[in-house]
C-alpha cells in the first residue's frame, strides 16, 4: 500500500497537495479515495494516519522553498526589466 | 540599460588640453591625484597619470544629485567628465567617451524588494544548491559575493543592503554624498537590495558583454543591449537545464 500511494503521490504532484493540503488532509483523503480502492474506510484512514506527519513535514519544507523559488524568481524578472 | 557603480577608465593624454599639476603628488612611483583632495571630490577614488593617458576612477556617486544615488548609464556620462572638470584637477578636449578604454568596471541593478533579508536568504539557498561553479562568501552589509572557484577569473557577483551601506560609512565622504542625496533618499532605500557584477580583467568583460574588440571601449559598453548581472544571476541561482525556471514558470 505504502508503494501504491507513494505512486499516487507521485502522479498528483506535489503541487496538487500543497494547493489543496492546508492545516488538515481531507484533499488527500478525496484524492486517495478516488484513486486508491480499499478495502474499508478505517484502512483509508490507517493509511492517511501513518503518512500524516510525513506529509505534514514534506509540505511544510517544500512551502518554503516554493517562497524562496518565488522571491528568486521575481527578481530575476526585475533584473530583467 | 547599462548602469555602473564604478569603472576604471583610460583616457589618452591626448583628449586632455589641461592638467592641474598642483593636485598629483609622485607616491609609489605614481603620479596620482592627492588623496585630500580626492577626498571632496564625490564619486572620484583616483586620477593617475600613467603610459600617456590618465587612468579615471569613477564611481556612481558622481552622478548623484538629490533624491538619486546615481549611477553612471548612456545617458549621464558627459556629466561624469564635466564633474572632473568642476573639480579643477583636469579639462578635456571635446568629449573623451568615445576614445576611453575600459579597465575594470561594476555592473549594477538596483532591486526594490519586499522584504531584503528574506530574499537574501532564498538566494543564498539557490546559490548553494548550485555552489559546484562558485563559492559563496559573506559581503558587507549583511550581503553575499559569489565568486567562482577557479583563480584566474575575476567575475563576481555581490549582494547585500545599500541602506545598510550607506548609513553604515561614516566617513566624512560620505557623509558629504549623503547630504548631496538626502536623508529622504536613504530612507526610501530600506528595501533597495543592490547586485553588483564585478568585472576585473579584459577577459571576463568581453565574455559578460559578447564582445571581441582588442580595446573595450566606454561607449560599447554603455550602449551594449545585454543585461550582463541577469546572465550571472541566472547562472549562480538555475543550472543550465533550468529555461523553465528563468523564464518564471511555476515548478509542478
Amino acid at each position: 500500500m505504502k508503494i501504491k500511494i507513494q505512486k499516487f503521490l507521485k502522479k498528483v504532484g506535489m503541487r496538487t497537495i500543497l494547493t489543496n493540503f492546508d492545516d488538515d488532509i481531507s484533499a488527500v483523503r478525496k484524492m486517495l479515495k478516488l484513486e486508491c480502492e480499499f478495502s474499508s474506510p478505517s484502512t483509508l484512514n490507517t493509511v492517511i494516519a501513518s503518512f500524516k506527519k510525513e506529509l505534514k513535514e514534506k509540505i511544510s519544507k517544500n512551502k518554503n522553498f516554493f517562497r524562496y523559488q518565488k522571491i528568486v524568481q521575481d527578481l530575476i524578472k526585475k533584473i530583467g526589466e | 540599460m547599462i548602469t555602473l557603480d564604478r569603472v576604471r577608465l583610460l583616457v589618452p593624454e591626448n583628449k586632455v588640453t589641461d592638467v592641474n599639476e598642483n593636485t598629483f603628488d609622485t607616491f609609489s612611483n605614481k603620479i596620482t591625484v592627492k588623496k585630500e583632495i580626492l577626498n571632496n571630490v564625490i564619486g572620484v577614488r583616483e586620477i593617475t597619470y600613467i603610459n600617456n593617458s590618465f587612468l579615471l576612477d569613477v564611481s556612481g556617486k558622481i552622478t548623484a544629485f538629490k533624491g538619486n544615488l546615481g549611477l553612471i548609464h548612456k545617458n549621464n556620462i558627459e556629466q561624469v567628465f564635466e564633474k572632473v572638470e568642476d573639480s579643477g584637477i583636469l579639462r578635456f578636449n571635446g568629449s573623451p567617451v568615445d576614445d576611453s578604454q575600459v579597465l575594470y568596471l561594476d555592473v549594477t541593478k538596483d532591486v526594490e524588494v519586499e522584504n531584503p533579508l528574506e530574499t537574501l536568504t532564498a538566494i543564498e539557498l539557490f546559490a548553494t544548491q548550485r555552489k559546484h561553479k562558485n563559492k559563496i562568501l559573506p559581503f558587507k552589509n549583511s550581503g553575499l559575493i559569489i565568486k567562482p572557484h577557479a583563480k584566474s577569473v575575476s567575475d563576481s557577483l555581490a549582494i547585500y543592503l545599500k541602506y545598510k551601506e550607506i548609513i553604515s560609512n561614516k566617513s566624512p565622504k560620505n557623509q558629504l554624498y549623503i547630504e548631496k542625496i538626502g536623508a529622504e533618499a536613504v530612507e526610501k532605500i530600506k528595501n533597495t537590495v543592490r547586485l553588483e557584477r564585478h568585472l576585473g580583467t579584459f577577459k571576463d568583460i568581453r565574455k559578460a558583454f559578447k564582445i571581441d574588440t582588442e580595446k573595450i571601449r566606454l561607449d560599447e559598453i554603455l550602449y551594449s543591449k545585454g543585461n550582463p548581472v541577469k546572465d550571472k544571476f541566472c547562472e549562480i541561482t538555475s543550472s543550465h537545464e533550468d529555461d523553465w525556471f528563468t523564464a518564471g514558470n511555476e515548478v509542478f
